[in-house]
């Protein structure tokens, strides 16, 4: 492929630094308004993005999409952190529907 | 660094300097970012204000992990109690034939002549038995259309083998019609007010304006609809009738003179109704199409022209808002089935054809009506409660309206007062789940909870007060006084 000829902008973003799953996160966001390639290079992430009404704002889209990275990366670190316990309040939340009606019957 | 352990939240951007945080159930704080940073770099130290906030929203707590779990547990169950009640609300549609011709209806409307579209005793008979196969307490049965007034006798029948079948089930249960009151006579309000049905009417505003988006096939639907709606609230008492609006282009931009109108007709309150995009309305939408944009802005200036009436001593309300107010305000759950997750549609309500036909909503049903059966969840004359609720259709749509496992909606911060729409998502996206950056209810939802958060967040005393009279549905003053 041509990158002369393709519109749009290419982030490098560094892998050890912002997780797939927060690079994945940010890229969904801005498929309304622009077309988002990905690529996986060892330690790198190229991605293009091309705005889709043929408006090039290459500086203002590159700052947007890197604080929204920024953002989606402190959400992953807080997944993880608090999965286990979203889970336990989960299962504890719908389990004792049917331990209260039977305690109550007894 | 401080150790203390976070507990599940979502936070977003609000504003140039703030972040605003919801936890799992909905309570929510909003951080300057600089305490935003210190807390996810655990910087926040035991002794500031800050910390007890956060610990009393149960963002953030420190060794005691089995107190905060058992709180959230409970909160959450309480969030999600309308599971517990499966199937509450039952929708029955008698017949489809309309004497009314309203441009975003959302049926095929058939000519008055056409019976063939009419429920008969059989089918109806296994409606109601059907209904009461659902595990609940309590029912509602609503009667839509077409206009249900045109089979009476079966609204009438339904009622009374459903009151009979009662004797035996000792459930509480509910009637609502749905009518244009066109057809309303004193026989008709006799049998109403002698079984204690509520009336749900629509109104559209100003004479301009429902006529324009209401118009019968004979007559002038405004005044006609004026002298039947007081008709009917001297015979029923005004607790018995309620009303709600479409917005279509022509109202918007005129929020304000309709709930002048509304006032003025002794309501008090308004549902300001998004446009649906099925049916009839579907294939005008270039003719009534607006903008989620100008909708919301419409939406807004009604709003605040009603906090304004609020102030002044009037005591109305606006229904969207309120429900949402009482899942950000209250611990509390809600009974409206587009602001569920996992979704309403199915497992909240069911609607009923006149041909026994069921589907999970009433929206999938103006699906089927235009020739896509998707959502369809069998027929009450061949399949029995189980093969209609408990079928693996019910459940993939289940599963996959679970708006916490969702892209784009489990980190959203307003996910606790959210909820799906898959058949509106089906129908924009063909897609159940959809892609929700370009999903016109979670773009609509955005917005106004973005507005009732500046609100919030300004933290006007009065305002508050009023969004709180909303919330218990009863005028500030009684509230002050008790």
């Amino acid at each position: 492929m041509d990158r002369k000829q393709e519109k749009g902008i290419l982030l490098k973003i560094d892998t050890s630094i912002y997780s797939k799953d927060a690079i994945m996160e940010t890229s969904y966001k801005f498929t309304n308004e622009y077309y988002i390639k990905i690529d996986f290079k060892n330690s790198i992430c190229l991605i293009r993005i091309t705005p889709k009404n043929c408006i090039n704002d290459n500086i203002n889209i590159k700052r947007e999409f890197n604080n929204e990275l920024v953002d989606q990366q402190i959400r992953y670190r807080l997944r993880n952190e608090t999965t286990e316990i979203r889970n336990i309040i989960i299962k504890k939340a719908f389990s004792s529907f049917e331990d209260n009606e039977k305690k109550l019957n007894e | 660094m401080n150790k203390y352990k976070f507990l599940p939240f979502q936070f977003n951007r609000f504003g140039h300097n703030n972040v605003l945080l919801t936890n799992l159930v909905g309570e929510f704080i909003f951080l300057s970012n600089h305490d935003f940073n210190l807390l996810i770099n655990h910087k926040v130290d035991r002794y500031q204000k800050i910390y007890q906030d956060l610990k009393s929203k149960q963002i953030i707590t420190d060794n005691d992990i089995d107190l905060p779990i058992d709180m959230l547990s409970t909160k959450y169950r309480t969030k999600k109690s309308y599971l517990d009640e499966f199937t509450t609300l039952h929708m029955v549609v008698p017949t489809l034939r309309c004497n009314g011709n309203c441009i975003y209806c959302q049926v095929s409307s058939k000519d008055l002549e056409d019976h063939n579209c009419d429920m008969d005793k059989i089918i109806a008979k296994r409606i109601v038995e059907m209904i009461f196969h659902s595990p609940v307490r309590a029912i509602k049965i609503e009667f839509q259309g077409g206009e249900p007034l045109l089979n009476f006798e079966i609204v009438k029948f339904i009622i009374c083998y459903a009151k009979k079948l009662n004797v035996l089930y000792q459930k509480n249960i509910e009637f609502v019609l749905c009518t244009n009151l066109i057809l309303i006579n004193e026989k008709i309000l006799n049998f109403l007010k002698k079984h204690k049905v509520v009336i749900s009417t629509s109104f559209d505003g100003p004479e301009e304006i429902h006529n324009y988006n209401r118009p019968l096939k004979n007559g002038n639907s405004y005044h006609l609809f004026l002298e039947k709606l007081e008709k009917t609230k001297n015979y029923l008492g005004k607790d018995y009738i309620s009303a709600l609006m479409t917005t279509t282009k022509r109202s918007i931009g005129n929020f304000k003179s309709i709930v002048d109108e509304y006032i003025q007709m002794g309501f008090h309150s308004i549902f300001f109704r998004i446009i649906n995009p099925y049916g009839l309305a579907k294939r005008e939408i270039f003719e009534m199409g607006y903008t989620i944009e100008d909708f919301v802005e419409s939406y807004i200036e009604g709003l605040e022209y009603i906090i304004e009436l609020n102030l002044h001593g009037t005591f109305f309300m606006e229904e969207y808002a309120t429900l949402l107010l009482t899942r950000i305000l209250t611990p509390f759950g809600i009974g409206f089935v587009d602001l569920q997750s996992p979704a309403g549609a199915g497992i909240e309500c069911a609607i009923y054809n006149y041909n026994g036909d069921v589907y999970l909503s009433d929206e999938g049903r103006m699906l089927g009506e235009m020739g896509d059966k998707y959502f369809s969840l069998g027929n009450v004359q061949q399949d029995n409660f189980e093969k209609i609720f408990n079928n693996n259709f019910l459940r993939y749509v289940t599963a996959n309206t679970y708006l916490e496992t969702l892209p784009e909606c489990n980190h959203c911060v307003y996910l606790p007062y959210c909820g799906a729409d898959p058949v509106r998502n089906y129908l924009e996206q063909k897609d159940i789940i959809g892609n929700k950056v370009i999903s016109t209810h979670c773009k609509k939802n955005r917005m106004i909870l973005d507005y009732l958060f500046k609100i919030i967040k300004d933290n006007n005393n009065d305002v508050l007060d009023i969004f709180y009279s909303w919330v218990n549905r009863i005028p500030l003053e009684e509230i002050k006084l008790s």
